[in-house]
């Protein structure tokens, strides 16, 4: 399988295939394998202006605009934690060395850019010490606890080797129609 | 070793908020928003803490009891989606990854049904699965 | 001649310097705790101990990081937390325990493994201590929620009970303790003498989970426990034997006021024999309930009137009202700091720099 391909498939678009060939291919290879191989296209898009951010792997990329490392950025709206596009990660990568929790909290953003609501997974990178960067603090739709669906204050390193938090990200995995 | 069994099963009259806000059209995307978090978007859970969505649903409704069940576990009763959504779900669940071990005759849960089922609460599912179905194996 | 005077001086030094003894270094023991005294449990340290008196601080529990809290028990003078450790600190392979520490020495006594599930977050109400302080209750998620129950006086695990969307831990009864679930209702857990699941009850569904929910955030009563929502309605709740009551509820908002709500971590707490109950409270719009308080709110928990509203210079995150018979307010703020009020007269009497804490627990 090609690289363009891999990276064609690693961000939840609509297309359900897509998705779906990401998931197999994300389980026939290790979870780090296959982050491993999708950090080093992550570091080359680095070089890419963030502002305004239109990934440039794919025709149906998600549109966006703003600062990923503010915690006013469309996709934090229900963030909490610190971010992981401050600590050698980006929003579908975790940062080196870290693990990346299968588990998460799925809430709904606006985007701007586009004026749709989309679907956001909020998984941490687990088994580091904390980054202590851009530490963010937002709660919209944040319930307690004992309502796991909507609750953004746990740490949701579950399922990981090592359970210690590091930083979030945000992840689109769909619109919210 | 003797072990209690009881099915806290009250039925009460459940007033359900109006959830338009938060409801997605589709059971697909429902499903991502409620549902995913935790069993993954592929439906596989997390071993063994999350359980898996895939063919052991399918197995589990050879037992008439398990029907309410899939309706009344907190993750799918407490999902702020109406009855209809929530059918959706269950039944789109059961399309997707356990059509090869439904029961022969099975049929889709009905909206009378998941309301119904939707108005007990199971407050101890553990043992209501253990008492009709089978202990979790991790 | 000066010099031969300051080289006599010299000379003589080393003599009288040799008649003191170097001093010992001894290991104090902690005093007997007074009811003005407080923990404050601090986020990835242990629990600094003080004394709101005088403002000193008398020793530290030192605790694994992210510990929730932690119980003390005067009856066996013995302090009770739920830890969580890797062998490599962030990595490795996870243990998780609860430890028994003593009054006088601060050390842990004895160490019993418990499910490695333990809610690893700053919140008080992630223990509770049950059945005349013979057993510990530790909340657990994994994601679904449990709850390990810990024989402290045998040292023994005893169970993990199932309790999926259902969390908060309050001690009714003797052995039971009530939970906030997803679904709008409390559920009462009782316990046999062994600390075993003996029934279950549910309640009435009593709140709506999307449009106003139940915080996590509690204070104890005299009788039960005092429930806020996330838009200011107070809920009073208790047992009797398995019958689940939950008083009406009523609102900390007057007209004109909806603009205010409470917030912040443990933003309340009363005091049970006089029957007052504080409340941060901040302004804000829905969603905010994380947000610190600008102003404590005092209310009397007979009449339900408020008798007070006390302007904070600097927001505060947590506050714990001592139990004693001349009550200080202490509170934690967004600066770091602890301030120790006279909880009647709201008069400042002392801050405490360091550290800060995330909330505070009593003796």
């Amino acid at each position: 399988m090609n690289l363009e391909k891999i990276v064609d498939q690693t961000f939840y678009w609509i297309d359900e295939n897509a998705r779906r060939s990401a998931m197999a291919l994300s389980q026939k290879l290790s979870r780090r394998n296959f982050l491993s191989r999708l950090g080093m296209l992550i570091t080359g898009a680095a070089a890419f202006p963030l502002l305004p951010v239109k990934r440039a792997f794919s025709q149906s990329a998600v549109q966006e605009v703003g600062d990923p490392q503010s915690c006013d950025y469309w996709r934090y709206c229900a963030l909490s934690g610190f971010l992981c596009t401050c600590c050698g990660g980006s929003n579908t990568s975790c940062p080196p060395g870290s693990q990346p929790s299968p588990i998460a909290w799925v809430g709904t953003c606006h985007n701007p850019a586009d004026g749709r609501d989309y679907l956001m997974s909020y998984n941490d990178c687990c088994g580091k010490t904390e980054c202590n960067r851009c530490e963010c603090h937002n709660t919209e739709g944040d319930r307690p606890l004992y309502f796991n669906s909507n609750s953004n204050t746990v740490y949701w390193c579950f399922g990981t080797e090592d359970t210690s938090y590091h930083c979030t990200v945000s992840m689109v995995l769909g619109t919210a129609d | 070793m003797a072990m209690r069994f009881w099915t806290a099963v009250i039925l009460l009259t459940v007033s359900l908020p109006s959830f338009a806000a938060l409801q997605a059209s589709n059971p697909r995307s429902n499903y991502l928003l409620y549902c995913s978090g935790c069993h993954l978007v592929n439906g596989t859970g997390n071993h063994p803490n999350v359980p898996t969505l895939h063919d052991e649903l399918g197995r589990m409704l050879s037992v008439p009891a398990m029907r309410a069940y899939l309706v009344q576990i907190p993750g799918a009763a407490q999902a702020p989606i109406d009855d209809a959504a929530l059918a959706d779900v269950i039944n789109w669940v059961l399309r997707q990854w356990n059509s090869e071990t439904l029961p022969v005759d099975f049929e889709e849960l009905t909206l009378e049904e998941v309301s119904a089922a939707r108005r007990e609460i199971l407050a101890d599912p553990l043992a209501y699965r253990i008492r009709h179905w089978k202990a979790f194996e991790p | 001649m000066r010099i031969p005077v300051l080289f006599a001086v010299f000379l003589l030094s080393p003599l009288t310097l040799g008649q003191i003894a170097p001093e010992v270094l001894t290991v104090e023991t902690l005093p007997e705790p007074g009811p003005n005294w407080f923990l404050g449990k601090t986020w990835s340290g242990g629990a600094h101990i003080f004394d709101a008196h005088s403002g000193e601080m008398m020793g530290m529990v030192s605790l694994a990081k992210n510990a929730p809290t932690l119980i003390a028990n005067p009856d066996k003078r013995e302090i009770y937390a739920a830890e969580s450790y890797m062998t490599r600190e962030t990595r490795g392979t996870r243990t998780d325990i609860v430890a028994i520490y003593d009054y006088d020495n601060l050390r842990t006594v004895a160490e019993i493994e418990v499910p490695n599930h333990i809610a690893r977050l700053p919140v008080k109400r992630h223990l509770g201590l049950l059945n005349n302080g013979r057993h510990l209750a530790v909340l657990n998620m994994n994601p679904g929620h449990s709850v390990s129950i810990v024989d402290v006086e045998d040292r023994i695990f005893v169970d993990e009970i199932s309790t999926p969307s259902c969390a908060v831990i309050m001690p009714v009864a003797e052995n039971d303790f009530l939970q906030v679930c997803g679904d709008g209702t409390l559920q009462l857990i009782q316990l046999d003498l062994s600390g075993f699941q003996q029934n279950r009850e549910r309640s009435t569904v009593f709140f709506n989970v999307i449009d106003d929910p139940v915080f996590d955030r509690v204070a104890r009563s005299a009788d039960g426990w005092i429930l806020p929502t996330h838009g200011g309605m107070i809920y009073e709740v208790s047992t009797d034997d398995d019958e689940i009551l939950i008083g009406e509820g009523w609102s900390l908002i007057a007209e004109g006021e909806e603009s205010w709500r409470p917030g912040g971590d443990e933003f309340i707490s009363a005091h049970q024999e006089l029957g007052l109950l504080y409340v941060a409270m901040h302004e804000g719009s829905v969603d905010t309930h994380h947000q610190y308080g600008d102003e404590i709110w005092l209310y009397d928990l007979e009449t339900r009137q408020r008798l007070h509203r006390h302007a904070l210079e600097v927001p505060v995150r947590s506050l714990m009202v001592t139990q004693e018979s001349n009550p200080k307010l202490i509170v934690s703020d967004e600066a770091g700091g602890t301030q120790l009020f006279d909880a009647v007269s709201f008069r400042h009497e002392r801050s405490i720099e360091t550290p800060a804490s995330v909330h505070f627990e009593d003796f």
